[in-house]
């Protein structure tokens, strides 16, 4: 079949919904999303705004697949573990349309790069499992003036918000939350768990979401958070007012809250190629006991370090005797728990958060990166 | 506390439902402001999580931690991060 008959074959059943249509279809051949994340949300967020056309998707996630991922993660497949997860998801996702861009970007969204990122976008979507990234991710769109839908889960619960930045009025998620909540604060995945078919429920109401935003059909929730829980299936929408003294009230173009949090962030983690030999003095392993597999003290006793175990899910209730000589590098899975909890040393103890976790460890260990 | 007693329904999210073991419950209190109504479940439950993380909300909006309360639904939320 000619290319061209194929290609508007593919679009036939869309081109046909009222509100869509060819005028549709052209507004999302030009469109740039941004994806952040390619988990639970980021894999349905992803094959749904290709399918319907999106002409240029960015994505950002630079962690590999796992096993434990792919209950929800529909883009992989067994085959892929031990992959870059924005590889595999892009040789899936090209076979799924070959008419559009796609741009995966092994990293993990930062200070540092998130607002070339949010600028290239026209739309930006949020499927990150921390709330350091997501909040970055919100007051760069903020700042960029460009919708943003992000979303979250919590075993049978998604909350989901979104917010049209192209717009004037005020109201933000900062009106809500005028301080972000420390990472590991309510637990993460792989401690509290996280039901498959419901990342896919929340990953596709932000694909639609983003679909409507691009569209023109509909605004934004605004100062809404759509909140579900699969076990009693009726949804709510909690709303608040927006904060007259918060930044939103502003509008866009102010950058300097980044500026100052590039110049202010401290020596508080670092990758394991950066870390110095007196920061390895101790280990001390985050993890729950069923994420550790036996080989990977093995690494730290290798080079004369101490491991000592010390769950995040207790770390409040019990740490380690501190002692001010030693230097303390805090590890767990990806690099969130560990980073959560060197903010909560004592102020003489010395710590360090590694990067990206045993996972980027393993990778460079295996020689994969 | 010390106001009348009323009834009232609460309905939990995230960790606090685990930590309930419910997602809501129907029940009688003289706390007469969201603040007061938390501790007094906060006590009862052993809620681990502090206060200032939880949003509350009456009538599907939320509200301040003084506010009094003047629904018949109060909604206890903490934020989500899982991706």
């Amino acid at each position: 079949m000619e290319e061209r008959t194929l290609q508007r074959l593919y679009y036939d059943r869309q081109l046909r919904v009222p509100g869509w249509g060819p005028h549709g279809q052209e507004i999302l051949a030009h469109s740039t999303v941004l994806v952040v994340g390619v988990g639970g949300l980021g894999c349905p967020v992803l094959a749904a705004l290709v399918r319907s056309g999106v002409g240029r998707l960015i994505f950002c996630d630079p962690d590999t697949v796992e096993a434990s991922n792919l209950p929800r993660q529909s883009l992989f497949s067994v085959a892929d573990v031990g992959l870059s997860k924005v590889q595999a998801a892009a040789l899936v996702l090209a076979g799924s349309n070959p008419w559009i861009d796609l741009e995966p970007v092994a990293e993990r969204v930062t200070a540092a790069n998130v607002r070339a990122l949010v600028e290239q976008a026209d739309l930006v979507v949020d499927g990150s499992d921390n709330f350091s990234t997501k909040f970055l991710l919100h007051d760069a769109c903020r700042s960029a003036g460009k919708p943003f839908v992000m979303a979250s889960l919590y075993q049978w619960e998604a909350q989901v918000n979104s917010f049209d930045f192209r717009r004037s009025e005020p109201g933000c998620w900062r009106c809500l939350y005028q301080v972000a909540p420390e990472d590991g604060c309510v637990g993460v995945c792989a401690q509290v768990g996280v039901v498959g078919a419901l990342a896919g429920l929340a990953g596709n109401f932000q694909a639609l979401t983003a679909l409507r935003l691009l569209l023109g059909l509909e605004t934004a929730t605004g100062c809404s958070t759509w909140v579900v829980n699969a076990l009693d299936p009726s949804p709510r929408r909690l709303k608040w007012k927006p904060d007259p003294a918060c930044a939103c009230a502003r509008g866009k173009g102010d950058w300097r809250w980044l500026e100052a949090l590039t110049a202010t962030s401290l020596r508080e983690q670092a990758p394991w190629n950066l870390v110095a030999p007196v920061d390895r003095q101790v280990v001390i392993d985050l993890r729950e006991p069923q994420e550790i597999l036996p080989h990977e003290w093995a690494w730290f006793e290798a080079i004369g370090s101490r491991v000592i175990h010390a769950r995040w899910s207790q770390w409040h209730a019990s740490q380690p005797n501190w002692d001010p000589s030693t230097t303390y590098l805090l590890v767990c899975a990806h690099g969130l728990r560990s980073l959560a909890a060197v903010r909560t040393l004592p102020p003489s103890i010395r710590g360090l958060s590694l990067t990206g976790g045993i996972a980027e460890l393993k990778d460079m260990i295996e020689g994969r990166t | 506390m010390g106001g009348l007693l009323v009834t009232l329904k609460v309905r939990y999210f995230g960790q606090l439902q685990n930590e309930a073991g419910c997602s809501g419950e129907t029940l009688e209190t003289q706390a007469t402001n969201v603040a007061e109504l938390w501790r007094e479940l906060a006590a009862r439950h052993g809620f681990t999580l502090e206060a200032k993380l939880i949003k509350a909300a009456q009538d599907d909006e939320f509200c301040d931690w003084e506010a009094p309360l003047a629904s018949a639904e109060v909604v206890f939320m903490p934020p989500v991060a899982g991706g």
